[in-house]
């Protein structure tokens, strides 16, 4: 008597409903990197939107001592926070990409059992 | 006299153009209330003698040498302008950025691994399911739901940044106070009076002894931190952690040059203050600034290192698996 089989790593797999995951990703993932861009045009594009800096030296002064460091660090966080945000997206869309990858290996799976 | 200006209803006005006025204001002060000196005229000057004569040169000397030290006080005032930073600042942007993505990219992130148990299943479906689960947890990390008790990384570093302006700005309160004091000593000459010296407590003083941690401690959220006003909260650092640590700085004098004198050792204080202060809201942001470089160089910008789907089953592999008696 034959073991039972065990069940294959795509024993159930609706490549449509994959892809679908896979869009609503790539979605979040351009969400994310617009909206982190925005982040950095606001405030170092040389706005005058809410939010906008014009230069760090011109707020925490350049000439009083710690003045210029802390608003050289202020500027670098922010751009820090965007940059995050920028490689979240990519990394959204990476996994965007390896479901869609996947989707494709089971559709193709499905057209090779179907015989087609 | 003239009016010296009132302190800005709003902490953020205490730019250039505000300090420049407060300045003028000082600078007429000094000239109208530095006494001119008078010579009394010797023997020698015949019918004159005993008669006093003033000495303009030696007026105008006193008169510089106290408007010296007022610029001193005003290069601190006018190095650097907090109203340059225009609507509720970019930690409030960082804020609406992040409840933005919240609202969208955060939580499509979430339903699009929520919904991987309706599409899939099998053991590839649970390792492409944590890899999702992984990056979700990056995502959830940056601008976390509300409610969920994280900070996420935007706000943290939204809350930082206030304070780092914060820091600058209560050195300019710090400074308009201490003026603030010196056209008070000064109007009191003008009433006859000996402008009396009066101890000033600096505001970067407690910020120098304790840091912003004590009003960050208990705050969620920038908007619950220093809603209040900017200001309230750091002056409740000073007061709640004990004003009697804070050493006070004495601005008064016999006349404008002693009072000016006192002003330049006062603003010396302050900025010096205002240096230990800035070094330590700095390292706070250094210290978020590792954080996140740490997080994007082994985490997100690595992101295959994280579980991914087993996707290099061949066709015929898989088919094997699925349909064994096939």
């Amino acid at each position: 008597m034959q073991d039972k089989p065990e069940r294959g790593p795509g024993f159930f797999a609706d490549t449509g409903g994959i892809k679908g995951i896979a869009a609503q990703l790539e979605d979040a993932a351009s969400d994310m990197r617009a909206r982190t861009a925005e982040m950095r045009d606001v405030m170092f594009g040389g706005t005058t939107e809410p939010g906008a800096t014009t230069g760090p030296a011109l707020v925490f002064g350049g000439t009083t001592a710690g003045g210029a460091t802390l608003g050289r660090k202020f500027d670098d966080l922010i751009a820090e926070v965007a940059s995050y945000g920028q490689a979240l997206g990519e990394t959204m869309s990476a996994a965007a990409g390896q479901l869609r990858t996947t989707g494709d290996i089971y559709a193709r799976t499905e057209h090779e059992i179907s015989g087609n | 006299m003239s009016a010296f200006p009132e302190f800005p209803a709003d902490p953020k006005n205490l730019g250039q153009a505000f300090f420049t006025e407060c300045h003028a204001s000082l600078a007429k002060k000094i000239h109208d209330e530095t006494p001119m000196p008078h010579q009394i005229l010797d023997k020698g000057a015949g019918p004159r003698a005993g008669s006093p004569v003033p000495e303009p040169e030696v007026w105008q000397q006193r008169v510089d040498d106290a408007m010296a030290d007022l610029s001193y006080w005003q290069s601190y005032a006018l190095d650097g302008d907090v109203s340059l930073i225009s609507g509720h600042g970019p930690w409030m942007t960082l804020v609406d950025k992040g409840n933005a993505l919240y609202s969208r990219a955060c939580s499509d992130m979430k339903n699009a691994v929520a919904a991987m148990d309706d599409v899939w299943s099998g053991t590839a479906h649970q390792e492409a399911k944590r890899y999702l689960q992984t990056t979700s947890g990056l995502v959830e990390g940056y601008c976390p739901s509300p409610g969920s008790g994280e900070t996420g990384i935007i706000n943290e570093a939204a809350i930082q940044l206030e304070g780092a302006y914060l820091t600058v700005v209560a050195f300019k309160k710090d400074l308009y106070n201490l003026a603030r004091q010196a056209s008070d000593a000064l109007d009191q000459l003008d009433k006859g009076g000996t402008g009396e010296a009066i101890g000033v407590g600096l505001i970067v003083g407690g910020l120098a002894l304790e840091g912003l941690g004590a009003v960050l401690q208990n705050a969620e959220s920038p908007v619950t931190a220093f809603g209040g006003g900017v200001l309230s909260a750091l002056g409740d650092i000073v007061m709640s952690n004990g004003i009697d640590k804070v050493e006070k700085h004495y601005v008064g004098g016999r006349d404008p040059g002693e009072i000016m004198r006192t002003l330049r050792n006062a603003t010396t204080k302050a900025q010096e203050g205002y240096s230990v202060a800035a070094d330590r809201a700095g390292s706070d942001l250094s210290k978020i600034w590792e954080e996140i470089d740490s997080k994007m160089t082994n985490a997100v910008l690595h992101p295959l290192s994280a579980p991914a789907p087993n996707v290099s089953i061949s066709p015929s592999l898989k088919l094997a698996r699925l349909f064994p008696d096939g």
